[in-house]
């Protein structure tokens, strides 16, 4: 079963999040994919151009779930169908955004659920950093606390 | 005509009632409240008071700080009683050897049980076919890399079972798997889990619990386990009992113990001797040997335990307040309620919680009588007003209470403070009895604390006097009491799908608790039940003539916890089954549980020669 696909390659009796980005980010679909999928939503893509927010707000008056994704090389948004277009519900400037988190927060969204920890995704990388980076964050501390 | 201002100094606040009176009226001016600066009693009280009056000043439309137009202060002599709480945990939970996974997260992977021999993913395809494993993956192994070699093992011919995985993958993982099993996922520890020993992991569907791990005998068929063994497996099964998904491993040494904490032993002096209890043996033989020894004369715990240790630095807080050796304080009351603590499982691979047995203890300190006149010179210094310390708290505040429309004598006021519950009744005939027990309102926020596992104690406050909230969608909450609201401006996205609380109709304040809105509300309302019910009806028995609650026409309740949204609901129906006519206090017909002591010295001053 697909859990992640272009409009169209999903059939059309599922209910899906949907979607929106530029041709020139398509390789970001996968992650955010991956987010939905862990919770058992099915989401959808499709290609537009324009910024996150109206993106966002237009996924969501497409989307079945009536919640949408958008995201632009910079920003990205979640939002509702109901909601202003000006004023999504989730809106970050940061290109670093953990895009798994957004699907996931996208899913739980459909579920009712409280969205994830914004640092969910980091929990594991700080488990696996090796004695380099570590030496640097202390480095880093003591430089902040003018010990060094 | 004089102004008088009627100051009481409890335990959490200070109180002023302002008022001109004659030789036989009074006309009151304005009321006002403050939070109490220091121990009720110590010379820090007069900054508490200053603001209390100034506000009171200003409220009759004076300036703040003009407290010339008061011509006489009158104190209250307030009780020389203090109160704490504390908190033992008497039960605890220890895995020894990593023997069991028993958390809920919350997407686990697949469904079903699946019983095999613990393999690293990294040996995997050095494993016999047709040898029953379970697969461990580290979080270093991506899911996409995990699906594929398992893949490739069972398209060989190796029988994987199942899998336990340290991210949050399980679905991923199982949905490019050719073959469903059950995968619990999130599994902190993963690195201790024991490879090469039998293993059985359960998923069950979305909506039910782990069926086999939680039956005693059917972790035994799986394990091939003993009369003897599956006796020790219990409490295994008891602490699975309720999770979604759940890993057992069988090692040659492993198990699981409920340890009981030697928790120290009570001592409680009554008129017959001496009486020996255990922490241990819980709140109700507690309770039962604290009632059969009424009066208590004194109450000490077992030296080098916590108890003990609660016990003296009650006592040392009321000596150095008095200046009276520590001899000569004793221990009055106690309360004890039982609770269930939610604890870290010792040893547990993904940070698990069992539910432990608790006793929360309030104890209460009588000293003969507080420095009053200190505290009274200090203000009256302070202020430049004579100051007077009046009469009894008790006959204060039941002058003061029976300003609440529909009330006469015989009345009990029942005073539902922050450190402990006092009960006073007055006879037709003016004689008054008074009682001071342990535990209230701050009992409350140490049961509530340590049942939902919380250290900020503001956040356990805000539980105790706010209702709770289920925020349904970005437009609408549905309340604890099953009616829905609606906003007409979206809630924010922290609140999405979270138990808030209502602090007021337009703000909510989302709550990051892994509880149900239901487990919150139970604890919450047992906390007050068994706090201020328990008391109400205690205190009430001791004042009542003969004992016998059904001889009181009118129980008055004031105090700050009267203020609550539901205690004064919960005491009134209490008290129903005894036809007396309970509620929350209305003080001067406006004022409701607050101000009933100030009130009653302004009152008590009406006709006296005071100037």
């Amino acid at each position: 079963m697909t859990w992640c696909g272009k409009v169209g390659e999903i059939s059309e009796e599922r209910p899906t999040i949907l979607l929106l980005l530029p041709d020139p980010l398509k390789d970001k679909v996968h992650e955010v994919g991956i987010g939905a999928e862990e919770e058992g939503v099915p989401i959808a893509w499709d290609i537009l151009d324009s910024d996150a927010k109206t993106l966002a707000w237009e996924a969501a008056n497409r989307s079945r779930l009536r919640v949408g994704i958008g995201i632009s090389p910079n920003e990205c948004a979640l939002t509702l169908a109901n909601l202003d277009p000006e004023e999504p519900l989730i809106f970050m400037e940061d290109s670093s955004v953990p895009l798994r988190w957004l699907g996931q927060a996208a899913a739980r969204l459909v579920k009712g659920l409280p969205l994830p920890p914004t640092n969910g995704e980091r929990v594991l990388v700080e488990d696996d950093l090796d004695e380099g980076k570590i030496a640097e964050v202390v480095t880093r501390i003591l430089q902040q606390m003018g010990l060094t | 005509m004089p102004t008088i201002a009627g100051i009481d100094i409890g335990n959490a606040t200070t109180e002023v009632a302002l008022a001109r009176v004659n030789e036989n009226s009074v006309e009151f001016i304005s009321s006002s409240i403050a939070y109490t600066t220091g121990i009720k009693g110590t010379l820090q009280n007069v900054a508490g008071v200053r603001r209390a009056l100034s506000l009171a000043l200003e409220k009759a439309g004076w300036s703040r700080d003009d407290f010339k137009k008061v011509d006489f202060i009158c104190l209250n002599r307030a009780a020389p009683v203090i109160g704490d709480v504390a908190m033992e945990t008497i039960t605890e939970t220890v895995i020894t050897e990593s023997t069991m996974i028993g958390h809920n997260p919350s997407t686990p992977g697949g469904v079903g049980v699946g019983v095999g021999e613990t393999v690293s993913i990294f040996d995997l395809d050095m494993t016999n076919p047709g040898h029953p494993v379970v697969v461990v993956i580290p979080g270093s192994v991506n899911f996409e890399e995990a699906a594929e070699k398992i893949n490739d093992a069972l398209s060989k011919g190796i029988d994987v079972r199942g899998a336990i995985c340290q991210s949050d993958d399980g679905v991923l993982i199982v949905n490019r798997l050719n073959k469903v099993i059950p995968i619990v996922d999130e599994v902190k520890a993963i690195d201790r889990v024991p490879l090469g020993m039998q293993c059985c992991v359960e998923v069950a569907p979305p909506g039910r619990s782990v069926e086999l791990l939680s039956n005693p005998y059917d972790i035994a068929t799986i394990f091939d386990l003993s009369a003897d063994e599956t006796r020790q497996i219990v409490p295994v099964a008891k602490a699975l009992i309720g999770n979604r998904s759940a890993v057992v491993i069988r090692t040659p040494l492993g198990e699981v113990k409920e340890r009981r904490i030697p928790a120290g032993e009570l001592y409680i002096i009554g008129p017959t001797g001496k009486r020996t209890i255990n922490i241990d043996d819980g709140a109700k033989a507690i309770m039962e040997i604290a009632e059969s020894n009424w009066p208590i004369q004194d109450i000490f715990g077992q030296p080098g335990t916590n108890v003990g240790g609660m016990m003296e630095r009650v006592r040392k807080t009321m000596s150095e307040l008095t200046g009276l050796p520590l001899g000569e304080i004793h221990i009055k009351d106690l309360l004890a309620v039982d609770t269930m603590v939610p604890q870290r499982v010792v040893g547990g691979l993904a940070e698990e919680f069992a539910m432990e047995t608790g006793v929360a203890l309030a104890v209460m300190v009588e000293a003969q009588e507080l420095p009053m006149q200190k505290l009274a010179s200090a203000i009256e210094s302070d202020i430049g007003v004579k100051v007077e310390i009046g009469g009894v708290e008790a006959e204060m505040a039941i002058s003061g209470a029976l300003t609440t429309p529909g009330t006469s004598t015989p009345l009990a006021v029942l005073d539902l403070g922050a450190g402990s519950t006092d009960a006073s009744l007055m006879r037709p005939n003016g004689q008054v009895e008074l009682i001071h027990l342990a535990g209230a309102g701050n009992m409350i926020d140490t049961i509530i604390a340590s049942e939902l596992g919380i250290d900020d104690m503001e956040l356990v406050e805000n539980i105790k006097v706010h209702p709770l909230c289920k925020v349904e969608s970005v437009f609408h909450v549905r309340l604890e009491d099953g009616t829905v609201r609606f906003f007409d401006k979206p809630l924010a996205p922290e609140l999405f799908g979270r138990v808030a609380l209502m602090v007021n109709d337009n703000f909510l304040s989302p709550l990051l608790l892994d509880f149900s809105i239901e487990r919150i509300r139970n604890v919450r309302r047992k906390a007050k039940r068994e706090v201020f019910v328990t008391n109400a009806l205690r205190a009430l028995k001791r004042v009542a003539p003969a004992q016998n609650i059904r001889l009181i026409d009118f129980v008055v309740l004031v105090g700050g916890s009267a203020l609550d949204f539901e205690i004064p609901n919960m005491i009134t129906e209490e008290l129903a089954k005894y036809s007396v006519v309970a509620g929350r206090g209305n003080i001067r017909g406006s004022l409701g549980p607050r101000n009933a002591v100030a009130t009653g010295l302004v009152l008590s001053s009406v006709g006296r020669k005071i100037l």
